[in-house]
């Protein structure tokens, strides 16, 4: 066999082919129906940016969190982080947030529904939580885990931090292990100072966050609030 | 600007030969249809930006669109305890015979191979168009030619049977 008999072969072979006097419309029909794909593709993608877009813009920066009883449904949340339960020690959840980086200052505004009130945060191991209300000032409190995954925590019991009858703004914040205890030890010991005629406790916590780096980190605080029926929690004398 | 009249134009012109080069790609004529079509569809969106000449980029999505299909597809091989049964090159073959064993040995060779044959053989590209259409090299071009030229030459339906010395004698 030769080149010339390959030539011929192919010329041959494909000769023949049947016409199809609809094949400029059957073409203009698949540019249609490809760029409808790639319109209906384009704008599935330029909404799934907004709502990454709206997601980023929204969470986790100053947003406040308004009083209102929130319910799971409400609250997207990953399998590893436990959901606070809808009650604690017999008080009902008044504000809820889910939050994925450490090192930013959430606001939760809350309304007391009764004479005590608690935090319950879920965050996971190796970071701490940092809490700040007018009441109780700054708290510093180690996240728990059970098992490896993130558990709740009640870190501040009841009767400790809510002021009866009117809103409380809560300041909550995690950051890893150990940085906030070096930072306050820095500030307290001179190393750095708060500027002067600044609240000392507010510049702490925001000097923290200042120079720390954002982490993801799935983590969430619920508040409680109402009359406390568990006496492992409730503060005997108030 | 090349605009809807051009490519029109393009494809009622180029079509027909474009369907014969995809028959010779994939061996029938309604996949070749289809392959054509896609292919042309796809040069519609860029054909304000490819050049007077759209032929290349034409061969070049043609090539990569088969490929794909090639690689997606069934392509009909069926398995078989038995080899099919091969011609005894001894035997005094017509040339039909002979052509329809070379076209069934086009059929088996890998898809990149079988490109450049219809490439080079049938569209007579140069094989630096040969290469811009597949997207390779010149020398990636000679060596798969070279290759399936191999192919068809050494398999087992197209060796020609050379007459052992003691036979001459």
């Amino acid at each position: 066999m030769t080149i010339h008999d390959l030539h011929d072969l192919l010329d041959e072979r494909s000769s023949g082919a049947p016409g199809n006097a609809r094949r400029m419309a059957e073409i203009h029909r698949r540019i249609r129906r490809s760029a409808r794909r790639r319109l209906a593709a384009g704008a599935l993608a330029g909404a799934a940016v907004l709502v990454v877009a709206g997601g980023l813009l929204q969470w986790p920066g100053d947003g406040v969190t308004r009083t209102t009883p929130l319910t799971s449904a409400t609250t997207g949340r990953p399998e590893a982080l436990t959901e606070p339960p809808e009650v604690f020690a017999g008080m009902g959840r008044v504000a809820y947030g889910r939050y994925n980086l450490s090192g930013t200052i959430t606001r939760l505004d809350v309304t007391p529904q009764g004479p005590d009130s608690a935090i319950v945060a879920t965050c996971p191991a190796g970071f701490e939580l940092l809490q700040r209300t007018p009441l109780a000032g700054t708290r510093l409190t180690r996240c728990d885990t059970r098992g490896g995954k993130p558990a709740p925590v009640p870190v501040t019991p009841p009767g400790e931090f809510l002021e009866n009858g009117g809103p409380t703004r809560l300041e909550v914040a995690i950051l890893p292990e150990g940085v906030a205890a070096s930072a306050y030890a820095a500030i307290e010991f001179g190393s750095t100072s708060p500027q002067a005629g600044v609240d000392r406790t507010s510049i702490k916590l925001e000097a923290l966050l200042a120079g720390q780096p954002r982490k993801p980190a799935d983590w969430s605080v619920a508040v409680y609030s109402g009359t406390c029926t568990d006496r492992r929690w409730c503060v005997p004398v108030r | 600007m090349r605009g809807w009249a051009d490519y029109t134009a393009y494809v009622e012109a180029r079509s027909p030969r474009l369907l014969r080069t995809a028959y010779l790609f994939c061996g029938d004529w309604a996949q070749a249809e289809d392959l054509v079509q896609t292919a042309l569809a796809k040069v519609w969106r860029v054909w304000r930006r490819i050049s007077d000449q759209p032929d290349p980029y034409v061969y070049r999505v043609l090539v990569r669109t088969y490929a794909s299909w090639r690689r997606r597809h069934w392509h009909g091989e069926i398995p078989t305890d038995f080899p099919p049964e091969v011609a005894d090159p001894r035997d005094a073959m017509d040339a039909a015979v002979d052509r329809a064993v070379l076209w069934a040995a086009l059929g088996r060779l890998p898809a990149r191979q079988r490109a450049v044959v219809v490439l080079r053989y049938f569209e007579d590209l140069s094989e630096q168009a040969v290469a811009e259409a597949m997207n390779c090299s010149v020398g990636t071009v000679k060596s798969q030619t070279s290759k399936a030229l191999a192919k068809l030459r050494i398999d087992p339906g197209l060796t020609v049977h050379v007459p052992a010395r003691e036979d001459l004698s």
